[in-house]
């Protein structure tokens, strides 16, 4: 019997843990997702401004260089422009990203900066689409500045409270 | 034919809500569609050699402007993005200078609102007219031509200007010259070995070179220079690619003028074309003048509308002051 409310009682705590320390997880992955996207961007910016190739080939480029999951985003979205689909950048922009958000660890807020790119992308000259991208990276960075400052308090309290949290749970229990 | 091009690739860059209508279009009808024009609020309308129809939303030809679709703003806007790639940034010199040429080498004129600076266009935004001309390569179309403007001696081609009013087949004729003269000629009567072609392609309409490579079939011995002004392009041909003949599309101005000046000094023939709708018409254009009264042009082709696109009206020998070929009279518009 006590083996058994013991064996029950580390279960309890294994999984608190774990669930404690993938919402940590979780916060770090956001992180460098946004030191991708800024990365990104900041290709793009280039590949606009000096060599002014079309986005289908940009997004390529940028697909092939840029780590999982915010690469997707990009192959996603060059495959569905060269399908000749007949509508803007607005829906294909949209439809990658609800594509790869399920895949990646960034949030709603995170998100609805990315959907805004489809506002602008593609639709204006050079100089329009640099002022606009920067102002895009702007607000990533500031995104990631405050994760970034959250970071250390949260992770620690999230992996804390994981293994804290079973331990109550197991006291009220037994 | 030219169905089959215009399913594969005119269609494909066109907004959904359109692509849906044409292509419940009868097949005679897209057949003989020169031009697609869309233009802002206004009924969807395709040019046909008769002349220009309306099409409604079933695909079908109507009369009445109210039974006609009328092109949203959408469907500019998507159409737009399509044509440049979703990337109106990397066409800012096309949008200046009003058109684009896309693969197939068709040429999409836009007109929209100009944006100036320093006196000249910079940009063109808000676009709210597209015009979508289907280019149809008429292979042979330059046949019955050819054996007048070439010769036994050097330079092998007499240098030949195409005189024309627009849509009568001049840059179908000069493609079409390019390619046999490049590609060489086996007929008993004019046999004729293929010689070096240098093709200063300002407009992209002869070749319809798209990213640089030509779309349209203009012989193995052409060398093309796209979107270049033509009195650069033919003077870096010279430099460069040491052509026999020079080739050209639409010169007129006083600069064209002395490019061609420049390119004869060097022994190489020069064939291009002029708007117009007889020889007397061109000495109203300084440039041209110049040209006319040099009597640079050995051989002169007029064409006109008259029979059907691309009727030779005439062919003039300027060495000998006659014509060697001309079309009955009484025929004439």
């Amino acid at each position: 019997m006590v083996l058994l409310k013991l064996a029950g009682a580390l279960l309890i705590i294994t999984s608190t843990t774990l669930l404690g320390f993938s919402l940590a997880y979780k916060k770090r992955e956001r992180l460098k997702e946004l030191g991708y996207l800024q990365m990104a961007f900041q290709m793009l910016i280039s590949e606009i401004s000096y060599t002014a190739s079309p986005l289908p080939l940009a997004f390529e480029g940028i697909g092939e260089k840029i780590k999982e999951p915010v690469s997707q985003l990009f192959i996603k979205a060059a495959r569905e422009m060269e399908k000749c689909r007949g509508d803007g950048m607005g829906e294909i922009w949209k439809e990658a990203v609800e594509d790869f958000f399920p895949h990646s660890s960034l949030r709603e807020r995170d998100k609805e900066v990315i959907l805004s790119v489809s506002s602008f992308l593609g639709v204006s000259d050079k100089v329009h689409q640099e002022k606009q991208l920067k102002l895009l990276m702007h607000q990533l960075k500031e995104i990631e500045k405050e994760a970034r400052v959250s970071l250390g308090r949260s992770e620690r309290m999230c992996k804390y409270l994981g293994v804290l949290g079973g331990l109550m749970l197991v006291i009220l229990l037994l | 034919m030219s169905k089959k091009i215009l399913e594969k690739q005119v269609l494909p860059l066109l907004s959904l809500n359109l692509q849906k209508i044409i292509k419940k279009c009868s097949p005679l009808l897209l057949e003989r569609v020169q031009e697609i024009r869309l233009r802002e609020g206004k009924p969807l309308m395709f040019s046909l050699e008769r002349g220009d129809l309306m099409v409604s939303i079933r695909g079908e030809e109507v009369d009445r402007l109210s039974n006609a679709y009328l092109v949203t703003r959408q469907d500019m806007h998507n159409t737009l993005q399509s044509l440049s790639s979703y990337s109106l940034y990397a066409f800012e010199e096309e949008l200046k200078n009003g058109y684009l040429t896309i693969p197939g080498g068709h040429r999409v004129g836009l007109a929209g609102k100009a944006v100036i600076s320093q006196g000249a266009i910079k940009l063109q935004k808000y676009i709210t007219g597209i015009n979508i001309r289907i280019s149809r390569e008429v292979l042979g179309a330059g046949e019955k031509v050819f054996k007048y403007i070439v010769r036994d001696g050097e330079p092998r081609v007499y240098s030949t200007l195409i005189i024309s009013p627009p849509q009568c087949g001049k840059t179908t004729l000069l493609r079409d010259l390019v390619r046999i003269l490049s590609d060489g000629f086996e007929r008993m009567d004019i046999p004729f070995r293929g010689i070096k072609i240098g093709l200063v392609d300002e407009r992209s309409e002869i070749a319809g070179s798209f990213e640089g490579l030509p779309q349209n079939n203009i012989g193995i011995r052409t060398d093309v220079i796209d979107a270049c002004p033509k009195s650069q392009g033919m003077m870096l041909m010279i430099r460069s690619m040491s052509p026999q003949v020079l080739v050209t599309d639409e010169i007129g101005s006083m600069e064209d003028a002395l490019a061609v000046e420049e390119a004869l000094k060097c022994g190489v023939a020069v064939i291009a074309a002029a708007h117009g709708s007889c020889r007397e018409e061109l000495r109203e254009r300084p440039g041209l003048k110049r040209l006319m009264d040099q009597r640079v042009f050995k051989r002169m082709i007029v064409l006109s509308n008259s029979r059907r696109v691309g009727t030779v009206e005439e062919i003039w020998d300027e060495d000998r002051g006659r014509a060697l070929l001309q079309s009955p009279p009484g025929k004439k518009l």
